[in-house]
C-alpha cells in the first residue's frame, strides 16, 4: 500500500484565517489535489488567491480548518507538532521566494541545517552530503563563503541544495524565481527539474511566469481559493 | 550554646575570666548579623536583576531572530531543539557573566591587597581564595541564566512558523 500511496493527497481542504473571530475569512474553499511520485506541478493564479496558503498547508507548516491531508499515505490530521515536524523534516523540502538562508553561516553550513534537525547524521557524513549537494548546484567554489556575501541567484541555489538535504519526496517551491533575473531563474528552474528527474522528487512550484509554468508536467490554477484547470 | 561552652572551657583551662563576646558586645553582634542579612538581600536582588537582564536580552533576540526560527522550523528543527538553543544561550550568558565578574572581582581584590597596606607594610586583610565559593557562584549564575531563559525559549519554540517566516 505504501508504495502506491500518492505523495500528496488533499481532500476537501479548507482554510480560514482568524477562525472564530468577527474577521474570519476563508481563503481556501475545498481543495482536492493528488500528486504522484515524480510529478512536477506548477501552481499559478493571481496574487492573494491562496497559493502560499496551500503550500503552507501541504508543507505541514499550517493546519487545514477542514478536510484531510496525507503525505506519502500518512494521514496528518491526528499528528502532534513533534510528529509533523519529523515528517516535514524527512519528507518535505522548502524553497521560498526569498532565499531565507542564515546569512552569517557559510553556504555549506546552511545546507547542513536540515540534517542537524534530523539528529541522525554524524558530523562528517553531514558535511560530505552538504558538499555533494553544493557541488550539484554548481557552487563548490563558494561552499565556504558566507551566504550573506553571495549573489541572489547563488543564494537561491544554496536554498535549493538545502531543501534537498534530506532527499525529500516532496519539494515545495513558492515563487523561488520571483526575485531573480531571467538567467538565474532559468538556472534555478533547471536545477529543480533535474532533481525531479534524477531522484523522482515530487515538486509543487508556484510561479507567476507562464513560460516556466509551461515547462512543468501539469499546471493547477488557484483562483479565489479554488482549483481550476 | 557553643559560645558559652568555649568561654567556660577557657575559664576552666586557664583560670582567666572569659566570657562570650556576643554577650559582652551585643551591638557589635547585631551590626554583624544585620550586615549578613543586608548581604543576602543584596545578592538576591543582584541575582534577580541579572535574571531579568538575561531574560530581556533573550526576548529581544527571539524577536530579532524569529524569521530564522521560522525557517529552522520549516527545515524540520523541532520545538524541543529551538527550546534547547535558547536555554543554552541563557545558561552560557549566566556562566560567561559570572566568569567575567569573578575575574574582575578577583583582580580588584588582588589590587586592593597590593595597595591597602598597614603601617608596617603588611596587607590590611588576608586574601583567601575560596574555590568552593567560586564554584557555587558560577553554578548559581548558570542556573539563574537557565531559569531566566525559560520564558523566552518557550516563546521561541512556540512561534508559528508561517507567521515567523512572514507569509
Ligand atoms: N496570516 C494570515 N491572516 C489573515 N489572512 C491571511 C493570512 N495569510 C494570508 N492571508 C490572506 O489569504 C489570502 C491568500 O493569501 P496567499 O498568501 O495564500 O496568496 P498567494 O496566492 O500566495 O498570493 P501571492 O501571489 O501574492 O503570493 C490573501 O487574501 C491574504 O490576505
Ligand atoms: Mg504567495
Amino acid at each position: 500500500m505504501a508504495e502506491l500511496a500518492a505523495v500528496v493527497e488533499l481532500r476537501g481542504v479548507r482554510k480560514a484565517y482568524n477562525a472564530g473571530t468577527p474577521i474570519e475569512t476563508e481563503v481556501l474553499h475545498g481543495i482536492d489535489l493528488t500528486l504522484q511520485k515524480g510529478e512536477f506541478c506548477a501552481v499559478v493564479g493571481p496574487s492573494g488567491s491562496g497559493k502560499s496558503t496551500l503550500l503552507n498547508i501541504v508543507g505541514l507548516l499550517d493546519r487545514p480548518s477542514a478536510g484531510t491531508l496525507a503525505i506519502n499515505g500518512e494521514a496528518t490530521a491526528t499528528l502532534n507538532d513533534r510528529a509533523l515536524t519529523r515528517l516535514r523534516g524527512h519528507s518535505i523540502g522548502f524553497v521560498f521566494q526569498h532565499h531565507h538562508l542564515i546569512t552569517a553561516f557559510t553556504a555549506l553550513e546552511n545546507v547542513m541545517m536540515p540534517m542537524l534537525g534530523a539528529e541522525e547524521f554524524p558530523n562528517e557524513a553531514m558535511r560530505q552530503r552538504a558538499a555533494l549537494l553544493i557541488d550539484n548546484v554548481g557552487l563548490t567554489a563558494w561552499a565556504n563563503n558566507l551566504a550573506g556575501n553571495m549573489s541572489g541567484g547563488q543564494q537561491q541555489r544554496v536554498a535549493v541544495a538545502r531543501a534537498l538535504a534530506m532527499n525529500p519526496s516532496l519539494l515545495l517551491a513558492d515563487e523561488p524565481t520571483g526575485n531573480l533575473d531571467t538567467k538565474s531563474a532559468d538556472e534555478v528552474f533547471a536545477l529543480l527539474r533535474r532533481f525531479n528527474q534524477e531522484h523522482g522528487t515530487t515538486v509543487l512550484f508556484v510561479t507567476h511566469n507562464p513560460l516556466l509554468a509551461e515547462r512543468c508536467d501539469k499546471t493547477i490554477q488557484v483562483i479565489d481559493g479554488k482549483l481550476t484547470g | 550554646m557553643p559560645q558559652k561552652s568555649v568561654a567556660q572551657r577557657i575559664t576552666a583551662a586557664t583560670g582567666v575570666d572569659a566570657d562570650s563576646w556576643i554577650k559582652n558586645s551585643p551591638q557589635f553582634f547585631t551590626a554583624i548579623s544585620a550586615q549578613t542579612t543586608a548581604n543576602t538581600a543584596i545578592r538576591f536582588f543582584v541575582g534577580l536583576s541579572v535574571a531579568l537582564g538575561i531574560a530581556s536580552v533573550l526576548v529581544v533576540v527571539v524577536v530579532q531572530k524569529s524569521r530564522e526560527i521560522g525557517i529552522l522550523r520549516a527545515m524540520g528543527i523541532s520545538q524541543g531543539q529551538i527550546l534547547r538553543v535558547f536555554l543554552l544561550q541563557g545558561g552560557l550568558l549566566g556562566l560567561g557573566g559570572a566568569l567575567v565578574g569573578s575575574a574582575i572581582g578577583g583582580g580588584g581584590l588582588m589590587l586592593w591587597q597590593h595597595f591597602a597596606l598597614n603601617a608596617e607594610g603588611t596587607p590590611m586583610f588576608p586574601l583567601i581564595f575560596d574555590a568552593e565559593l567560586l564554584g557555587i557562584a558560577l553554578a548559581l549564575a548558570t542556573i539563574t541564566g537557565l531559569v531566566a531563559a525559560v520564558a523566552p525559549a518557550m516563546r521561541a519554540a512556540r512561534l508559528d512558523p508561517v507567521v515567523a517566516i512572514g507569509g
